[in-house]
C-alpha cells in the first residue's frame, strides 16, 4: 500500500470532515432546539456554494463572500422559516420531512434556473493558491485554510451557544419552550434566529467547499445524506460530538475509497446503520 | 392534531356501520363489509384499466398502472401503518433486477420470473422492516434511507452481476394472444400490468379491512397503546414492510417487462421518492388516491417535461402544500369536497322543507 496516498487521503478526510461539520452543526442545532427535521438543509448549502462561486469567481470577491454569503443565506433561512417552516412545527416529523423535501426541490430547480444545470467551479483566491509539502505528500494551501477557518467558525459558534444571551435563550427554549415563553423569552423569534444561524453555517460551508470540489445542482442532496449520517452517528449532545463524528465520517469515506473505490459512501451508511442499531441517544427517543 | 381527527373519523364510521347494522334489520342480509370492499375495488380497478385504455396510449397507461401499484405498496406503509420509507426504490429495484436476472441470465419463463421478483421483494421488504423497525420515529426513517443508499451502491459495487450503470438489456417481450388476435408488445404489457394491477388493488383494499390492516392503523395512531394491548408492534411493522415489498417488486417487474431492460434508475433513491410523492399527492390513505396520484404524476411529467424542463418545481410546491394543509392529498380533497357538498345539499333540503 502506497503510504503517501494513504496520508494524502487522511488529510483529505479531515478537510471533508470540516465541511460535514459545518453542515451537520446546523442540522443538529435545528433538530435539537426546534425538534424539526430539515431536509432542505442541503439546498441552503447549495445556495451558499453558488452565491460564493458568483461572488468569488465573477466578481473576484472571495474574502467579502466569506462574510456576505452566510449573512445572505441566513437571511434566506429566516425568510423561509417565517413563511413556511413555522407552519410545520406542530405537524409531526413525517410532514416536516415531506414539506422540507418539497422546499428542497423548489430551491434546486430555482438554482438550475439561475445558474444552469452544469458543474461550476471557482479557483481559490491568489493568497491561498499553491501547496505545502510534507515529506512526499502535497497539501494544497487552500485545504489548510479550510481547516483553520472551520476551527475559527467552530469557536465562534461555541461562543454564541455557550456564552451569549441568545445562546442561553436558545438552550432554554430547547429545554422547554413553554417555560421559556412564560419567563418572557420570545420563543418564535429564538426559533427564527436559530434557523438563521443553522442556515448561515450551511451557507459558509458552501462557500468554503466550492473551490475544492465544484458544485452541481445535485451536490446539496448528496452532501445532505452524509450530514444526516454524521448527525445520527454523533448524536445531538454537544458541538464536540458533532465535530468528532464529522471527522470520523470524513476519514472513513476518504480512506475507504483507497481500499474500495466504489464503496467509500457505503461505509458511511453502514457505519450509520450500525450506530443507529447499537446505541441509544437523543435521536432514538425522538 | 390531524392524527386524532382522522382516528375519530374512522372509528366514527365504524360506529355508524355497527349501529346501522343493529338498528336496521335488513342490513344483516347485505354481504359483509369486507366483501363489499372487494367488489367495489374490483369494479374500480376494471373501470380504471378500461378508462386508461380508452383515454391514453399504452405508453402512458402502462407506467400509470406500474406506479399505481408501487404507490399502493407505499400507501400500505405510509397511509395505513404511518411508516415513512425512503427505501421503496430499493424494493422496486429488487423486483426489477430479480425479473431481469431470472429471464436474461436464468432463461426462465415470465411467470416464474414474476414469482422470483415477488420473493425477492418480500425478502427485501422483510429485511428492511427488520432493520428499520429496530428504532422508532426518525431513526427508523433514516435507517430506510441508509438501506436505500446501500442498495444503490451495491448495484454499482457488484457490476458483474448487475451491469453497473449500464444495466441489463434484452428482457424478452411476452406476447399475448387474445383468441385469434396477436397483441403487440405495448398492448401485451398493458394487459399483463392491468391483471397485476387489479389483483393488487383488490388485495390491498381487502388488507386494509383485515385485522392486520386495523392493527397497522392502530400502530400508526398510537404505537404505545398497541403494545399495551398485547400486539407485537415490530412484527406488525415487519409484516407491513414484507407485503409492501411484494407489491412494490411486482410493480418493478412489470416496469421491466414494459421497458425490456433494467437500469440503475430502477433502484435509485429518486425512484423511491417519486413513489412517495405519488402516494402523498394522491392521498396515502386510500387505494384510489394512489391511482389518482399516479395518473396526475405520470401525465404531468410526460406533458410538462416537454414544455417546461423545470417542472419538478411544481411537484415541490405541491408537496409543501400537502404538508401544510392538504394532508389527505388529492383524493382527500375530493372526499372532503364531496362531504361538504352533501352537507350543503342536506342543509338546502332542510331549508326547503322548513320553507314549505
Amino acid at each position: 500500500m502506497d503510504l503517501s496516498l494513504l496520508f494524502a487521503q487522511f488529510l483529505n478526510g479531515i478537510v471533508i470532515g470540516m465541511v460535514y461539520f459545518l453542515l451537520a452543526f446546523g442540522l443538529s442545532l435545528i433538530f435539537g432546539v426546534q425538534n424539526f427535521v430539515n431536509f432542505a438543509h442541503g439546498s441552503l448549502f447549495l445556495i451558499g456554494a453558488y452565491l460564493g462561486i458568483t461572488m468569488a469567481g465573477r466578481l473576484g470577491w472571495f474574502w467579502p463572500a466569506i462574510v456576505i454569503v452566510p449573512l445572505l443565506v441566513g437571511g434566506i433561512g429566516m425568510a423561509i422559516e417565517w413563511l413556511l417552516l413555522r407552519r410545520l412545527y406542530a405537524a409531526g416529523h413525517i410532514y416536516q420531512i415531506l414539506g422540507t423535501y418539497g422546499l428542497a426541490l423548489v430551491i434546486v430547480e430555482t438554482v438550475i434556473l439561475v445558474w444552469g444545470p452544469f458543474t461550476q467551479s471557482v479557483d481559490a483566491p491568489d493568497l491561498l493558491r499553491g501547496v505545502f509539502r510534507i515529506g512526499s505528500a502535497v497539501v494544497p494551501v487552500y485545504r489548510v485554510f479550510v481547516v483553520a477557518a472551520t476551527g475559527l467558525i467552530g469557536l465562534i459558534l461555541w461562543f454564541i451557544i455557550q456564552r451569549s444571551r441568545f445562546g442561553l435563550q436558545l438552550k432554554a427554549s430547547a429545554e422547554s419552550s413553554e417555560m421559556s415563553a412564560a419567563l418572557g423569552v420570545n420563543v418564535p423569534s429564538v426559533f427564527r434566529r436559530t434557523f438563521a444561524l443553522g442556515a448561515a453555517t450551511a451557507g459558509i460551508a458552501g462557500v468554503l467547499a466550492a473551490p475544492m470540489q465544484g458544485v452541481t445542482p445535485g451536490s446539496g442532496d448528496e452532501i445532505m445524506g452524509i450530514a444526516f449520517a454524521v448527525v445520527v452517528i454523533g448524536g445531538l449532545t454537544t458541538i464536540s460530538g458533532v465535530f468528532l463524528a464529522s471527522l470520523a465520517v470524513g476519514l472513513v469515506q476518504s480512506i475507504g475509497i483507497v481500499f474500495w473505490p466504489e464503496g467509500g459512501s457505503i461505509l458511511v451508511y453502514v457505519l450509520m446503520a450500525l450506530v443507529l442499531l447499537t446505541t441509544r441517544h437523543e435521536l432514538a427517543s425522538a | 392534531m390531524y392524527k386524532d381527527a382522522s382516528a375519530r373519523n374512522e372509528s366514527g364510521t365504524a360506529l355508524t356501520v355497527a349501529t346501522k347494522g343493529i338498528a336496521v334489520g335488513h342490513l344483516r342480509d347485505r354481504p359483509p363489509r369486507e366483501q363489499r370492499t372487494v367488489l367495489r375495488h374490483l369494479v374500480f380497478a376494471i373501470g380504471a384499466v378500461g378508462a386508461l385504455a380508452v383515454a391514453l396510449p399504452p405508453s402512458l397507461g402502462t407506467p400509470i398502472l406500474v406506479f399505481s401499484m408501487a404507490a399502493i405498496g407505499c400507501n400500505l406503509l405510509l397511509g395505513t401503518g404511518g411508516l415513512l420509507s425512503f427505501g421503496q426504490g430499493a424494493l422496486f429495484g429488487a423486483g426489477a433486477y430479480a425479473f431481469t436476472l431470472a429471464t436474461v441470465r436464468g432463461g426462465s419463463e415470465p411467470l416464474v420470473a414474476l414469482l422470483v421478483s415477488v420473493a425477492a421483494g418480500t425478502a427485501g421488504g422483510a429485511f428492511m422492516g427488520t432493520i428499520s423497525s429496530a428504532r422508532r420515529g426518525i431513526p427508523g426513517v433514516m435507517l430506510t434511507f441508509a438501506l436505500a443508499q446501500l442498495a444503490v451502491f451495491s448495484v454499482y459495487a457488484f457490476r458483474r452481476i448487475t451491469g453497473g450503470e449500464d444495466g441489463i438489456r434484452g428482457v424478452p417481450s411476452t406476447l399475448l394472444a387474445l383468441g385469434p388476435f396477436q397483441l403487440n408488445h405495448a398492448l401485451s404489457t398493458y394487459v399483463v400490468s392491468a391483471l397485476l394491477f387489479t389483483l393488487i388493488v383488490v388485495t390491498a383494499a381487502r388488507l386494509n379491512e383485515s385485522p392486520l390492516g386495523y392493527a397497522l392503523k392502530a400502530v400508526r395512531d398510537n404505537e404505545d397503546r398497541v403494545a399495551a394491548i398485547g400486539l407485537h408492534v415490530r412484527q406488525l411493522k415487519i409484516t407491513a414492510f414484507a407485503i409492501s415489498g411484494a407489491i412494490t417488486a411486482t410493480a418493478g417487474a412489470a416496469h421491466t417487462l414494459y421497458l425490456q431492460s433494467v437500469s440503475i434508475d430502477a433502484v435509485s433513491v429518486g425512484t423511491g421518492i417519486a413513489i412517495l410523492m405519488i402516494s402523498i399527492l394522491g392521498g396515502s390513505r386510500s387505494v384510489a388516491g394512489a391511482v389518482l396520484g399516479a395518473v396526475v404524476f405520470t401525465v404531468l411529467s410526460d406533458r410538462l417535461a416537454l414544455v417546461w424542463s423545470r417542472w419538478p418545481m411544481l411537484l415541490g410546491i405541491a408537496l409543501i402544500l400537502s404538508a401544510i394543509g392538504l394532508r389527505g392529498g388529492l383524493w382527500g380533497l375530493i372526499t372532503d369536497l364531496r362531504a361538504w357538498f352533501r352537507l350543503r345539499m342536506a342543509a338546502l333540503r332542510h331549508e326547503t322543507r322548513v320553507g314549505t
